[in-house]
């Protein structure tokens, strides 16, 4: 019963933002057009801010549910995650501003970390790095993807190709062994 | 808030890191921290500060098992949320602005506001006001969010619960705290509303603190709350102990209680439930079906103003007795000089026991209210007494009370049992002079022992200076 609460006040904010941007949308717009009361939106969301990164995790969990399959290839992976977000390109558009950059990087970080956090672990050396060590690394690289995402959205979102992907993996995947071997544990 | 406050906000950080870590090694560490962070001068509490110190520097008392016992059975997010509400929030940065405005508009700026969410209740104990109080007053969502938001201008960041049964609200009680997630919430509470979902809630928002209010063993507490009741308190404490959130008790004492509650079994079950604090009322003859005969007398009230001393020294809980430990916060705090109470009608009270006013919020802004006649009677007459041993200006000094509600014109605001003063004052008069002798010689003792510890302290940091 909450749950549907919740979802249905996340997806009226999505059809708001359809139309315009965060800053033209109040919790009273929110309320009101979705049938309920002020409480019951703080009830779920401390802000409109906290509504949008709860609503984006959740359709990229979605997303990924549908399109993500085990054994996917990691490049494959983020691709799709990039593809997501060109998917919703109106809403990430709208939503965008200097308080959610930090939700976007912070949802893009977390996924793409697990992405490559698999591609990591796939490694033979892998098993001799601390486990501290590892999800620095996969943060590391996870950020230079959210990088390219958010210079990307501040672009505008032209065709999600434009973003130099093919260069960066190229890039990582030769040096992600290289840089195992240097934080393996002495043994 | 400032901008030096935002840096500031980044090195929360680093406390966090402390907090997450081995208490033992780290709270010595936090509180370097803390040290660092507070404002210079009497405005940065360093007498309280030193406190912190020596209970940090010393393993064996009590206190120091408290903080042991709270850092390591804490929920680690819990934790973080009170530390900066509570600490830096509700002290370090609200206190510095209340002085400011208390200099600024000349009136009483309160460190914490008590309000009734509603007067509705789930139970019906004997003697409760509340259960006497009707059932259908309530202050709206909006109105509360309006009475918090003006709060935090004032620099008041710690909003206390009373009632009626504040958890007959308490959807409404998730939200605000979701809502104004930089503020500390407590709420007394009879415990038996707290379910696992509201806990889950709880752990979720992070700020919002019960004082579950028990009153003895099962056979005290039943015979007053109705049979079963002592089971589901229980019960609740121990989910709350199981989910690692942080809960406290309130007792009321009377001449017919006040031992078994201040026993040291009751003291050692308390903390066996897990409770990190406990906060003692002093039983107040209000409403006109009071009965005198339930105040403590002088001798009783002595016994608890010992035994609540030697229980700070010796039990590993925080207990306070309001009405005897004046000392620590120059005698009365009601009137917004650290505290008010508005009721589940708007009415604002200058204590939860005092039911006088001409103010409301529902038709004035909080800062007004402050400024309302019986709030500046109350500010331009505290301290009532220069002996903190008899704080009240109903309880210990009936004349006051009396001239204040008489100069001010204000009305009894109590919505079950409207009372004049004089017949309020007049129950407590022959206690006040029952009162006054041992008062006064506590109170020449705990002044001398003071002085002992100043001279001691004195001569200790002049032995380091040479
Ligand atoms: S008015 Fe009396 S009971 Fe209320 S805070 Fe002051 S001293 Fe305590």
């Amino acid at each position: 019963m909450r749950q549907t609460t919740k979802e249905a006040i996340a997806q009226t904010f999505e059809g708001l933002l359809e139309k315009r941007n965060i800053d033209k949308i109040t919790v009273k717009d929110i309320v009101t057009e979705c049938g309920v009361n002020r409480q019951t939106f703080y009830y779920h969301f401390r802000d409109i801010y906290d509504l949008m990164e709860w609503a984006l995790a959740k359709s990229i969990e979605k997303y990924a549910g549908t399109n993500l399959s085990a054994g996917m290839d990691w490049q494959e992976q983020i691709r799709l995650l990039f593809h997501f977000f060109y998917l919703h390109r109106t809403t990430v558009l709208h939503g965008y501003d200097a308080t959610n950059r930090m939700q976007y990087e912070r949802a893009v970080v977390k996924r793409a970390s697990q992405m490559v956090r698999e591609r990591i672990d796939a490694y033979p050396q892998a098993a001799d790095v601390p486990e501290e060590k590892k999800e620095f690394i996969a943060t590391v690289y996870a950020r230079g993807c959210a990088g390219f995402l958010l210079e990307w959205v501040e672009e505008g979102m032209p065709d999600e190709r434009h973003v130099r992907l093919d260069d960066y993996f190229l890039m990582i995947d030769g040096s992600i062994g290289h840089v195992l071997d240097k934080f393996r544990k002495p043994s | 808030m400032d901008t030096s406050n935002k840096i500031v906000r980044y090195g929360l950080k680093k406390a966090f890191g402390y907090i997450e870590r081995d208490p033992e090694e780290n709270l010595p560490k936090l509180m370097d921290w803390v040290d660092r962070f507070a404002p210079a001068g009497d405005r940065g509490f360093p007498v309280q500060r030193a406190a912190f110190r020596r209970v940090i520097e010393d393993p064996d008392c009590a206190m120091h098992q408290l903080m042991t016992r709270i850092f390591t059975e804490t929920d680690k997010e819990v934790l973080k949320a009170t530390f900066e509400n509570f600490i830096i929030n509700g002290n370090l940065v609200g206190w510095p602005r209340q002085e400011e405005l208390r200099e600024e508009y000349g009136c009483n700026i309160p460190w914490a506001i008590l309000l009734d969410p509603t007067s509705a209740c789930n139970l019906h104990c004997t003697g409760c006001w509340a259960a006497e109080y009707g059932n259908k007053l309530n202050l709206s969502f909006d109105e509360i969010d309006g009475i918090i938001t003006q709060g935090k201008e004032l620099g008041v960041y710690i909003y206390i619960y009373t009632g009626g049964e504040p958890l007959v609200r308490k959807d409404d009680l998730i939200a605000l705290c979701r809502k104004h997630n930089d503020c500390q919430f407590l709420c007394f509470t009879n415990a038996t509303l707290i379910d696992e979902d509201f806990a889950n809630a709880m752990l979720d928002v992070k700020n919002f603190i019960p004082a579950i209010s028990v009153e003895g063993f099962e056979s005290a507490t039943d015979g007053r709350r109705g049979s079963g009741v002592y089971a589901k308190v229980v019960e609740a404490m121990a989910l709350l102990k199981r989910k690692k959130l942080p809960f406290g008790i309130s007792c009321c004492y009377t001449s017919q209680n006040f031992e078994s509650i201040s026993s040291d079994e009751y003291f050692d079950q308390m903390v066996e439930w897990g409770a990190s604090f406990v906060w003692y009322f002093h039983y107040m003859p209000i409403g006109n079906d009071a009965v005198p005969g339930l105040l403590p007398t002088p001798e009783q009230r002595e016994f608890m103003y010992h035994k609540i001393r030697e229980a700070r020294r010796e039990k590993p809980i925080f207990a306070m007795d309001f009405q005897n430990d004046g000392e620590f916060v120059q005698g009365c705090i009601a009137g917004g000089r650290r505290y008010f109470h508005i009721n589940a009608n708007g009415d604002c009270d200058p204590c939860v026991f005092i039911h006088y006013s001409n103010a409301n919020i529902r038709e004035m802004s909080l800062l007004d209210v402050l400024r309302s006649p019986i709030f500046m009677a109350y500010h331009e007459g505290q301290p009532f007494n220069d002996n903190h041993l008899r704080p009240c200006p109903m309880l210990e000094n009936p004349v006051k009370l009396r001239e204040m509600v008489e100069k001010t014109g204000a009305h009894s605001t109590d919505l079950q049992s409207p009372e004049s003063a004089e017949h309020l004052c007049e129950k407590c008069a022959a206690y006040a002079q029952n009162w006054a002798p041992t008062a006064e010689r506590l109170w020449q003792c705990s002044c001398r022992e003071k002085q002992a510890r100043q001279a001691e302290a004195g001569s200790e940091s002049h032995k380091l200076a040479v």
